[in-house]
């Protein structure tokens, strides 16, 4: 890799141009159950190569799976940049930085698993979901270890190098008409059987729904449902991209109480065991905190340094990829914990909605927060207790005029995907069965 | 291109019942402004290679992108065959596999990857340009083109070339409504070769969605609850592949998570209702002579004068099921197993004409156009959202609503489909289904629907 690296930046040199450099190694192994069998599995092995050429206010990009086979790449970007219009402002490489590492990313343990032991963990998983009910039907099931290997370079000297595993595990349950799943995902090694048991409960617990009238009530949600959310509604509306071009409700607010001051928000890219953690973002600056809400009042937008420049800011080291110019995205988004237990969060309420999922949150107008979505795998809570799952319902409400009153939140953190946060609960939400 | 025997003899040798390999190259490009200026150009050339193994009832599967590890794929994926027939309880035979030797020649005027980047540079700032209006506050426009050349053997000789040229339009319009910030959005997609995108309005498909952003402007929030629904060609399709098309792949229901399951022949919806699944639609997303398992894909009439005729097969699937297999089995790239999907969906044409689906409306929904759906198949509940839809006040349609969804459970809404239009067309919308992280282009062709009926989700207060 290190040869094809300094090869491209060797042709840059010579024809005048920067160039960004990001190539990524991929090993998976994974074993995939369909309706309580093993279906299959899969081992892989991709390599990816980007390209980005640069000079002044233009630029061009390519990739390619080809990696030795970089000189083609390298001349369609060169290609590209040549024929492209100038975009508004530079291009600004990363400089050279002390990097620090992301704690807990990387397991020897978990690279080096035999294929035998992977195996074990996915059947173990796939018991434990039968144990809870025996007619339980395991529909499908996925359990996988990767291995990921990064490498970046720029014209500017900035090279860095990150490593890590992710061993994941996902399962879905069927008893009748009720469905019950779960997922786990982790860089170092754990077990499925946690899983593996909540999708089987889950399942049980979704027994005969009952029909639920039209309302206004409180609504919790569980973690995937709390995370969907803040992911379609949310994290849109910090990054700068959207903001500069209007496209964000947060749009002008900085300085600004926005939401409830129970809410406090940062992205980290350092996050130690985040599951996108790394040293450095995708155009290479430094990885970093950056507080975005505190205690309900804007701090920040999320920046690369084409946005930032625009802003006069720096960059919080969210590029996201050297695909785009911009190109701004979270790494680990926290929403701080609370105070109260998930018990707690049901206890109090003396009657309200219980989602553990939602449907069709990619629907949510990010810009205007405004979500009409389902709910699914869904409970009514009544003096404080789970009385009985709930048929077909959908919610409506706007995200963010709930964040400004949202009092309730959970100490129970957890991260799956970008989002980390505990499960939380909304005001007045209407339900319409 | 490559020796598949080479690789495959020494592994049929050994006992593999069966292997395919496919291999896909892939070159493509996308194009965007924003605001009156390109904002990026991208260009990609991906390889990659897949090899499945089948042996006693297991599949092993492996993939790779680098020419050097192919050796490497066909090993591992036999190995994991082995190790899984150890593991696998219940044995299957495949059955009905590919024999077809064939190389097809989609007649093209142009590949659209080698008409020159500052022409399609050009192309994407009159497409802007086009769409700098009153009272838009930003704008966004993307225009991608690809070429895909795909391979497909197996061990019983099949040995296919298929390549796949396709475009797409994307664009959107942001600006401050009535009701907060307003995002309106148009899209197309097609294949076919560089003349199907100059053969485009642009200037009329600038307008549309500039009416569309107008609307959105001015529209109200949507009232909840039940009413009649007249929904148009767009979102009828969207409605079709969601709610109907997911529950009729094989896979789903032999995971017994379909809501179709054990309904073979049975009615399910009104007798005027016929739906099929067609990869012959000529330039729509989801147009191909072989699927990803080298079978000939053809029309599959998926429900019949109301009762559901047949289910969507893969090979697997239709071994399992002996069925007919019916050409879906299809994967996003090799780098995945090809699995039961839809191709273009197809609602045949009613008798009425559009203008008729509105009379005697006293008070309900016109639904336009979908940003998508989901659907649980194991119930049959689903829930989408239309890009645009207005009231229909005494048979009129009169002010525009914003954010509307709908909710329903199929079982239950098909049998209120009152009237179906004759006005269907390709919707060229350009979709891309998502399924087990997998995406792959469909398409849709059908009519105006009125379902006397549905769930509406407004908005909160």
């Amino acid at each position: 890799m290190e040869k094809v690296i300094s090869g491209i930046l060797k042709k840059a040199e010579e024809n005048h141009v920067d160039a960004s450099i990001s190539i990524g190694k991929e090993k998976v192994l994974s074993f995939e159950y369909n309706r309580d069998k093993l279906k299959g599995s899969t081992e892989g092995n991709t390599s990816l190569l980007e390209i980005r050429l640069s000079k002044g206010k233009k630029y061009g990009f390519s990739t390619t799976t080809l990696v030795n086979n970089w000189e083609r790449c390298f001349d369609r970007a060169l290609k590209i940049m040549r024929v492209s219009k100038p975009i508004k402002h530079d291009i600004i490489l990363a400089e050279p930085k002390k990097l620090k590492p992301a704690e807990g990313i990387y397991s020897k343990t978990v690279a080096e698993m035999p294929v035998e032991k992977l195996f074990d963990k996915a059947e173990d998983a796939v018991a434990e979901a039968k144990s809870v009910k025996k007619e339980i039907l395991v529909i499908s099931g996925k359990f996988s270890r990767e291995e990921e290997e990064t490498l970046f370079a720029n014209s500017n000297g900035v090279t860095a190098a990150d490593k890590s595993t992710t061993l994941s595990g996902s399962i879905e349950c069927g008893l009748g008409t009720a469905v019950g799943l779960d997922g786990k995902s982790s860089h170092s090694d754990i077990n499925f059987i946690k899983t593996g048991k909540s999708a089987g409960q889950m399942c049980i617990d979704c027994l005969n729904p009952k029909p639920i009238k039209t309302m206004r009530t409180g609504l919790i949600l569980d973690y995937f449902a709390a995370s969907d959310l803040i992911n379609a509604a949310l994290v849109p509306a910090v990054l700068s991209e959207n903001v500069q071009n209007k496209r964000s409700y947060l749009s002008g607010k900085l300085g600004r109480k926005v939401f409830a001051d129970s809410i406090t928000i940062y992205d980290d890219g350092l996050l130690a065991k985040g599951l996108n953690s790394g040293r450095i973002d995708g155009e290479g600056s430094p990885s970093q905190r950056t507080e975005i809400i505190s205690k309900g009042v804007l701090k920040n937008y999320l920046y690369d340094l084409y946005s930032a420049k625009i802003d006069k800011k720096k960059t919080t080291g969210n590029s996201s990829s050297i695909a785009k110019v911009p190109s701004v995205g979270v790494s680990n988004f926290v929403m701080k914990p609370g105070r109260y237990s998930r018990e707690e969060i049901i206890r109090e309420t003396k009657n309200g909605i219980l989602a553990e999922f939602l449907m069709g949150t990619h629907f949510v107008n990010s810009v205007t927060g405004d979500a009409s979505v389902g709910v699914s795998n869904a409970f009514y809570v009544e003096d404080g207790e789970i009385k009985h799952p709930i048929k077909q319902a959908m919610i409506s409400l706007n995200i963010f005029d709930a964040l400004k009153k949202i009092e309730i939140i959970g100490n129970n953190m957890r991260q799956e995907s970008d989002v980390v946060c505990p499960t939380i609960k909304l005001e007045g939400v209407q339900i319409v069965a | 291109m490559i020796d598949f025997a080479k690789y495959s003899k020494p592994i049929e040798k050994q006992g593999a019942e069966y292997i395919d390999l496919r291999i896909m190259e892939l070159t493509s490009e996308a194009y965007s402004a924003k605001d009156g200026n390109i904002s990026s150009v991208q260009s990609m050339e991906h390889v990659a290679f897949g090899a499945r193994v089948f042996f006693k009832g297991a599949w092993g599967f492996a993939f790779c992108t680098e020419m050097s590890d192919v050796d490497k794929i066909f090993s591992s994926a036999w190995r994991m065959a082995k190790l899984n027939s150890i593991k696998i309880k219940e044995r299957f035979e495949l059955k009905n596999v590919s024999t077809i030797k064939d190389e097809v020649n989609h007649q093209i005027k142009q590949n659209p990857v080698d008409i020159p980047s500052e022409e399609k540079i050009k192309e994407v700032l009159e497409i802007d340009r086009l769409l700098k209006r009153d009272n838009v506050k930003s704008r966004q426009s993307e225009i991608g083109f690809s070429s895909r050349k795909s391979w497909f053997f197996n061990s019983s000789g099949a040995d296919i070339f298929e390549p796949r040229y396709a475009m797409a339009i994307r664009l959107s319009l942001v600006g401050r409504g009535k009701t907060g910030l307003v995002n309106s959005f148009n899209r197309t997609g097609k294949t076919g070769g560089y003349e199907i995108y100059t053969g485009i309005n642009k200037t009329e498909f600038c307008n549309h969605l500039y009416k569309k952003f107008k609307n959105a402007l001015k529209a109200e929030k949507a009232p909840a609850g039940r009413f009649p629904i007249v929904i148009d060609n767009g979102l009828c399709g969207v409605f079709f592949h969601e709610a109907v098309g997911h529950a009729c792949e094989a896979d789903a229901v032999l995971e017994k998570s379909s809501v179709f399951q054990k309904m073979l022949g049975k009615k399910i919806a009104p007798e005027h209702l016929t739906l099929v699944d067609s990869p012959n639609v000529l330039n729509e997303g989801g147009h191909f002579r072989y699927d990803d398992e080298g079978m000939p894909a053809g029309e599959t009439f998926l429900i019949t004068n109301g009762k559901l005729t047949s289910y969507i097969n893969s090979l697997e699937s239709s071994s399992l099921m002996n069925a007919k297999p019916t050409g879906n089995g299809r994967a996003m790239d090799p780098t995945h197993m090809p699995i039961p999907r839809m191709t273009n969906t197809v609602l045949r044409p009613g008798r009425f004409s559009r203008d008729e689906l509105f009379e005697g409306i006293k008070n309900g929904i016109y639904a336009c156009g979908s940003s998508g759906g989901v659907v649980e198949p194991i119930n049959g509940n689903f829930v989408f959202n239309a890009e645009e839809a207005f009231m229909i006040e005494n048979g009129k349609i009169t002010k525009p609503l914003r954010d509307v969804s709908l909710a329903g459970n199929i079982m239950e809404i098909l049998p209120k489909i009152e009237k179906i239009a004759n006005d269907d067309a390709p919707n060229f919308w350009g979709g891309r289904c998502g399924k087990q992280e997998q995406l792959v282009p469909v398409g849709e062709k059908t009519p105006h629907i009125k379902i006397s009926e549905a769930i509406i989700g407004g908005k909160s207060n």
